[in-house]
């Protein structure tokens, strides 16, 4: 005796898989050629799948309201030797998995047996073309799959695809995942993946950096003066609230063809705490002096490391400062929060020789690197570049800080 | 003038037609019919690759009536729907089954579903879309045969009521008009374009009161009546073949399967099918024949089982042949000249 398989069909051009609704025979029923065996539902129709030549029903191996891809072996007809030969011979048969080459069904089965704790997909073994490395294509099952794991386009771009031009498909994630359950794997704080949102957002955008050394001999001397000390992050954010009540625009953001200028002149400054960074923001910072604001600044950096930011020194500011040199660093290339144009940083002091025109000799001076982070398409470099040199004009001024 | 006057004496001008081309039409018709049938199990039974079958059924008697009224020579570029017209115009069943069943040796190797064949070098043009652009590329087809000074040839191609709502349609209309070409243009209204009814699709009364606009002779048929059919058909074709310029024929039928088989046309109206416009032209014939006593009922049945074992047949031996392989396919683009009329092998 020979069995040949009754498979499910390709219902549709667009269609992958479809659901058993009902089984019209069972194992030991005679069946002829075309005669309905049972009926399936995809989601734009309910069709029948026919028996594809005379015989007994052997096995029904489908389960009902069970969804199969296309060419799953849904059940077998047991069949005399005339009628196996009758049959599409096995050089002609299989036409769907020989487009779907033997390399990828051998490895199709695995992530099914390999991952856990996580939905599986009810259908696997067609190539579906997806997007990762680009903006291109990526088809609604592999959304719906990402959508369901909670994953984003960036965490693909690690995947080589295997699709048509280069495209990941739905195997090359399933294989991709199954291969990251042999690592350790640990939870990313809310914190973490906070950060990498609004990094990827913020990412859409062209960003360039402008950067530009600054003595900082003048302002270590203001500081001495004042009580309690202001950091240097406070000097800069009230230069950059000075350089942009003079002309906002450089903070301003453009959507569509529009500028959208800064309603005030509030900043915000990045503020280092477990697994993520803080902006608390100090409003109108341009009517407020450098030695009223020592005091309210100290407080938000407390606050924002035990995660207290009150309501009013969170959000709506226009740029942010980051202070990268207390790491040390005495360059970087921040990226500005999705919602602003800048990011204006500075980087760790160091003793550097300064050319004394009157002495006419290099005398030791302390200097750091400030760093214009922007969004290119509002700014720039020239406009960077003035930007920057009127907030190093002003840091070399700290009395009118 | 013959064409000022055509829609309305179509019938007493074309003689009535005979007993041997009615048969000849039902026996192609019968053989499309058992041929959509296997398709549809077939394609249910997964043995289809591609993921479109599109039947013809309830359209057959419009369909083999374009069908038998061209002659070798002529042009055909017929709808995803006509089955019987290909039959009818020359091609054989295992043609048919190679294309649908990916077969290598089929008309387009393996490489196409079953919409998109034909035989250009014998005037049999392979489909593009079935949505208007074949009436250009028959008008140029048309256009070269006369620079050849080819004359008393046809080229004919079919819509259904959907494709007239495009741009195509209008282009290559406006087109055929102005060059008097000898275009027979072949709707069959069949209701739905997939499932947008009549309704939603034309606002006009009949899609033949747009020929005028074009410069066409109209000619409107139940698209159910074999015997009419053949008669206005015959009677475009002869026009059009005379120096009469482009006819454009519009046939009411309903059609009678989904718009692929993957569509349970679930949204037709009941309604529909219960009025005269949703009867089976297949069993009218059918009827036709045994009250004209042309056939016994015991001939009908024959004839049915001699189709069967035709189809069943092919189908045996097409499945045999290899589909092809990816490995070993030449996936170079060919050149059309060489299927093209008179292009080197």
């Amino acid at each position: 005796m020979s069995y040949v398989p009754i498979v499910m069909p390709q219902l549709g051009e667009s269609i992958a898989e479809a659901t058993v609704i009902q089984i019209l025979v069972q194992a030991g029923d005679r069946v002829v050629a075309d005669q309905n065996l049972m009926e399936v539902e995809t989601n734009k129709a309910t069709t029948t799948v026919t028996s594809p030549c005379d015989g007994f029903i052997g096995k029904i191996s489908a389960l009902c309201h069970q969804s199969y891809p296309v060419g799953a072996v849904l059940g077998q007809i047991q069949v005399s030797e005339e009628v196996a030969q009758s049959q599409p011979s096995p050089n002609a048969e299989p036409v769907l998995a020989r487009i779907v080459s033997p390399k990828i069904e051998a490895v199709v089965k695995e992530p099914a047996q390999v991952r856990s704790g996580v939905v599986d997909p009810t259908v696997r073994g067609l190539p579906v073309p997806a997007n990762a490395s680009g903006a291109s294509y990526m088809s609604p099952r592999m959304k719906a799959r990402m959508a369901e794991l909670g994953l984003h386009a960036a965490d693909l771009s690690g995947i080589a695809g295997s699709g048509a031009g280069g495209r990941v498909t739905i195997q090359d994630l399933e294989i991709f995942l199954s291969n990251l359950d042999k690592h350790r794997t640990t939870q990313a704080s809310t914190m973490r993946v906070a950060v990498a949102d609004a990094m990827r957002r913020s990412w859409t955008r062209p960003l360039a950096t402008v950067s530009l050394p600054v003595s900082l001999e003048a302002l270590l001397a203001h500081r001495k003066t004042l009580d309690p000390k202001p950091g240097p992050a406070l000097y800069l954010l009230r230069a950059l609230a000075i350089a942009l009540n003079e002309n906002s625009a450089p903070a301003g953001r453009l959507v569509g063809n529009k500028l959208i200028h800064p309603a005030a002149i509030d900043l915000g400054f990045a503020v280092e705490v477990e697994d993520g960074v803080l902006v608390p923001v100090l409003r109108s910072v341009e009517t407020r002096l450098l030695k009223d604001l020592v005091t309210r600044y100290n407080e938000l950096v407390n606050l924002a490391r035990q995660r207290k930011l009150p309501k009013e020194a969170t959000g709506g500011s226009i740029a942010t400062v980051t202070n990268f040199g207390t790491f040390g660093l005495t360059w970087a290339t921040p990226i500005p929060l999705p919602e602003q144009t800048l990011v204006l940083g500075m980087g760790a002091g160091r003793i550097a020789p300064h050319w004394d025109e009157v002495q006419q000799r290099f005398i030791p001076a302390m200097e750091a690197n400030l760093t214009l982070s922007f969004d290119h398409r509002v700014l720039d470099g020239g406009g960077a570049g003035r930007l920057l040199s009127r907030i190093a004009a002003l840091m070399t001024q700290p009395e009118l800080l | 003038m013959l064409s000022s006057v055509s829609e309305v004496s179509a019938a007493e001008i074309v003689p009535q037609v005979s007993k041997d081309e009615y048969l000849r039409a039902f026996r192609w018709l019968l053989l499309a019919r058992v041929l959509d049938e296997k398709l549809a199990a077939l394609y249910r039974a997964g043995k289809i690759p591609g993921g479109g079958v599109y039947l013809g059924k309830g359209q057959e008697a419009l369909s083999v009536s374009v069908g038998i009224s061209l002659r070798t020579g002529d042009v055909y570029a017929p709808l995803i729907r006509d089955g019987a017209g290909r039959l009818a115009f020359g091609e054989t069943v295992v043609e048919a089954l190679r294309n649908c069943l990916g077969s290598v040796l089929g008309p387009m190797r393996g490489r196409d579903g079953n919409v998109h064949r034909g035989r250009p070098r014998d005037g049999y043009l392979p489909m593009i879309s079935h949505l208007g652009a074949m009436i250009s590329v028959v008008n140029g087809v048309l256009m070269a045969k006369r620079f050849k000074g080819q004359k008393g040839v046809v080229g004919a191609t079919c819509l259904g009521e959907g494709g007239t709502s495009t741009g195509a349609f209008h282009e290559g209309l406006n087109q055929a008009g102005v060059e008097r070409l000898p275009l027979v243009m072949v709707v069959a209204n069949n209701q739905y374009a997939y499932s947008t009814p009549t309704s939603r699709q034309f606002a006009c009364k009949s899609l033949a009161d747009r020929a005028q606009g074009y410069g066409f002779t109209p000619h409107s048929v139940d698209g159910t009546n074999l015997a009419e059919c053949l008669k206005v058909l015959g009677h475009a074709v002869a026009l059009a073949r005379t120096g009469n310029g482009p006819q454009l024929v519009v046939a009411s039928l309903l059609r009678l399967c989904g718009h692929g088989e993957h569509d349970d046309a679930s949204y037709i109206d009941p309604r529909l099918k219960e009025s005269e416009i949703g009867r089976d032209c297949l069993e009218l014939s059918e009827e036709h024949l045994l009250v004209n006593s042309w056939a016994s009922k015991q001939e009908l049945s024959q004839w049915r089982t001699a189709a069967q074992r035709a189809v069943e047949e092919a189908v045996a031996l097409v499945q045999k042949e290899p589909s092809p392989d990816p490995y070993t396919e030449n996936w170079c683009a060919l050149q059309t000249g060489r299927f093209a009329e008179g292009g080197s092998k």
